[in-house]
């Protein structure tokens, strides 16, 4: 192996990219957040943003949508995207082939794209809604059912696990068939049901891949703005869009605010992940060392 | 960003990109070459190969899946890119999801959808490449 | 009660594995599957364990139930995201048996494989030998009628492998339940089984008991599997073999490869029988354990045979005899 010196050596590029790209714009969101930002003379250094944030109460509620909205659509993903791996482990020859490309298609497109056949197809004016007028099965373009831009986000949800799905598909694909050993076949030797089979060997087995599965949908469905500010509604905003408002909203004194929140939205999203890797790695111990 | 004066410029969008995209990179990689360990290196240099014969003759080509995997995920990563091309690339640097969204927001579908066909075409038909480029020789399966 | 296969044909992909195995296996008994690898003895194996359902054919027991083996697997497959403890009681746990019951049912049993201390250890903290206990003890505890074993011995080393077998023998004897193992080794199987089928390229070529095996092969396939034995090309006049070391009577198994079979033990001898072979020059002697592994020429062909007299000298000639009449395939 590689000796420390020359590993240091080896990573230098990397680490120089990261600390002037990453690091920088975190630590001097995490300072202008606590009311450093020379350009409109603001030295001191407070945590009043901080505390302003958090006694907002529009802050709150929308954070708390915002947490349960990533939860419900990141662990719809997994649990849908879980039963098409499985089903597609299970299917051989020409199908699987044909399927496997076809999971791959929406994890190609980016997000807009999908948006914008969303609003084609489901909005209350699109093609959906037009060929059920055709057929006379709804009277007018009202009875549809609002789908886009409305109270329960569906549009985003729906937007999100058409390209959350796939990549859950993808990335549990690869762990089941990189066991080259089928531990079902053992669990039914003993006596196992279909289910006991599932839920003993295969859910632990696979609780790895799918936590950080989890974990990356969750992040992105919570930080995400694109898709949100597209297709979300109005009223009931989601918090990456509450925060650009904020900060397209040019007034540059609301700067440290507006770096507030997001270095909250950041640590947020980041202490969650470590818990959840933190739960999946206590839930394998077998896997260590 | 601002202060570096790279904000609106090439370099600026570039980087930014790169960021995005070397988290999914070194996960596939890393993930590839965590398969096979350093024990074929071990074999290589064994067998009198210096570090860049065997970086090249064994290395690489055992981390090809990979490679392949991290190509494509960070073209579509970078490609999909929206917000953090439009404030880096001060709106100067228009990608296709950049030129796409405004479109798609003003509910004007049919310029959006152009804008969709051709993005559709512009992703797949280099992935496709790549994919077919980077099989250098097909497993085959013994019954 | 005896367990019966009917014609099993197994196809995988359009190759037929598995060509019309019928076979009767008996209660309380140990049979070997024996046979070369890529032979079909995994794939038989997993349709006795009901892994896989043969494309035709039938697996059934006389007592009307349908039996079902419980397999010890060749990579041993222990759970690897469970403790030895959970993988010994998965089979009772998927059963939902009491926790008192399972809790006391696994400590016996791994007391008796002696792997009590192992209970909290996961699989790939476990060396070979003790990942095969823990599969043996997995299987054990669901008290199998019918225990199946694939290649169970093939990765431990000789000692680990002569303990295991006598073990596996105690078991039996103490469960009374019918074991079936394949392996591809022969001691292994004449050591540990009652009966022996031989399964070569689909198709079980011979059963019987390890000696009827080994001094009566039928066919040219299983003599060929079991090695040990020289085979000398010649042409069949009638009765009579006729070729460059030996003519005379024989005895013909099946005339398509005319050829006879010298196995090195058992049918060479120098004692005069009604049968003289040839005449033959001592080229080598090799020491093997008790015996001696002569090197014979006869004329330019060379052919090996045991021997435990200890008469012979390097480059003098001797007269040789058949113990009986020899055979060719």
């Amino acid at each position: 192996m590689a000796s420390k010196r020359k590993l240091v050596l080896l990573l230098t590029p990397f680490c120089i990219f990261f600390c002037l790209f990453f690091l920088n714009a975190f630590l001097k969101s995490i300072i202008t957040s606590l009311g450093y930002y020379p350009i409109v003379k603001l030295r001191k250094i407070t945590l009043d943003y901080y505390l302003s944030a958090f006694s907002d109460p529009s802050f709150i509620t929308i954070s708390l949508r915002t947490f349960i909205f990533s939860m419900i659509s990141a662990a719809f993903a997994c649990i849908i995207g879980l039963f098409l791996a499985l089903c597609l482990q299970r299917t051989t020859g020409i199908w699987k082939k044909v399927f496997t490309r076809f999971t791959q298609i929406p994890v190609m497109l980016p997000h807009v794209f999908i948006v914008l056949a969303l609003l084609q197809l489901i909005s209350q004016t699109g093609i959906i809604s037009g060929i059920l007028l055709k057929l006379g099965w709804i009277s007018s373009s009202n009875q549809f059912p609002l789908l886009v831009n409305d109270p329960w986000q569906i549009g985003v949800v729906i937007t999100y696990l058409w390209k959350e799905i796939p990549f859950v598909v993808v990335s549990l694909i690869l762990v089941l068939s990189s066991m080259k050993i089928d531990y079902r076949d053992v669990a039914f030797n003993l006596g196992a049901s279909k289910f006991q089979a599932f839920c003993k060997v295969t859910l632990p087995l696979i609780q790895t891949s799918l936590i950080n599965a989890f974990i990356i949908n969750f992040s992105f469905n919570f930080g995400s703005y694109e898709v949100p500010f597209l297709l979300g509604n109005q009223q009931k905003e989601l918090l990456p869009v509450y925060i650009y408002n904020f900060y397209v909203q040019g007034d540059i004194t609301k700067m440290p605010l507006v770096m507030a929140l997001n270095v909250i939205l950041s640590v947020f999203s980041i202490i969650f992940a470590l818990i959840l890797l933190k739960i999946s790695k206590s839930l394998s111990k077998w896997n260590q060392g | 960003m601002i202060k570096y004066g790279i904000n609106g410029s090439y370099f600026g969008v570039v980087s930014v990109h790169c960021m995005f995209c070397l988290p999914y990179a070194i996960k596939l990689l890393e993930d590839n070459l965590a398969l096979y360990g350093d024990k074929y290196e071990g074999v290589s240099t064994n067998l009198g190969a210096n570090w860049w014969q065997t970086f090249i003759r064994v290395t690489l080509p055992l981390s090809k899946n990979g490679l392949k995997g991290a190509i494509l995920m960070t073209y579509i990563v970078s490609m999909t890119q929206y917000l953090a091309t439009l404030m880096i690339g001060d709106g100067k640097y228009l990608t296709l999801s950049v030129r796409m969204f405004p479109f798609t927001q003003a509910g004007r579908y049919k310029i959006a959808a152009i804008y969709a066909i051709t993005f559709l075409i512009v992703t797949i038909i280099p992935l496709y490449i790549i994919e077919k480029v980077l099989i250098f020789r097909r497993g085959r399966h013994l019954s | 009660m005896s367990y019966y296969l009917e014609a099993i044909n197994q196809e995988k992909n359009h190759r037929r594995i598995l060509k019309n195995i019928s076979l009767e296996i008996n209660d309380n008994s140990i049979l070997a599957i024996l046979g070369p690898s890529g032979g079909g003895k995994t794939t038989l194996l997993n349709i006795l364990a009901r892994i896989d359902q043969p494309s035709y054919g039938k697996f059934y027991s006389s007592d009307n139930i349908v039996p079902k083996g419980i397999m010890i697997f060749q990579d041993y497959r222990l759970f690897p995201n469970m403790t030895v403890f959970q993988n010994i009681a998965f089979g009772l746990r998927v059963k939902k048996k009491s926790r008192s019951l399972i809790n006391i049912r696994c400590q016996k049993i791994m007391k008796t494989m002696d792997i009590a201390d192992l209970a909290e250890y996961y699989p790939h903290e476990l060396s070979g030998g003790q990942q095969q206990r823990v599969s043996l003890a997995r299987a054990m505890i669901l008290q199998p009628k019918l225990l199946l074993m694939d290649e169970p011995f093939s990765s431990l080393d000789e000692n680990l492998r002569l303990e295991m077998l006598n073990f596996v023998k105690k078991i039996q004897e103490k469960f009374k339940m019918t074991i079936v193992f394949v392996t591809h080794f022969k001691t292994e199987a004449y050591l540990l089984s009652n009966q022996v089928a031989i399964l070569i390229d689909g198709q079980i070529m011979q059963k019987g008991t390890p000696k009827e095996i080994e001094t009566h092969p039928e066919s040219f396939a299983v003599a060929k599997f079991l090695g040990q034995a020289n085979f000398i090309p010649g042409e069949l006049d009638e009765n009579c073999f006729i070729s460059s070391i030996y003519r005379g009577p024989v005895e013909i198994k099946s005339d398509s490869r005319q050829l006879l079979y010298i196995p090195f033990s058992n049918l060479i001898t120098v004692d005069k029988t009604d049968y003289f072979a040839f005449e033959a020059v001592v080229k080598e002697i090799n020491w093997i354990v008790n015996e001696n592994r002569l090197v014979l020429n006869i004329d330019q062909v060379q052919i090996q045979i045991n021997s435990n007299s200890s008469q012979f000298k390097i480059g003098k000639s001797y007269k040789f005899y058949f113990k009986q009449l020899p055979v060719v395939f």
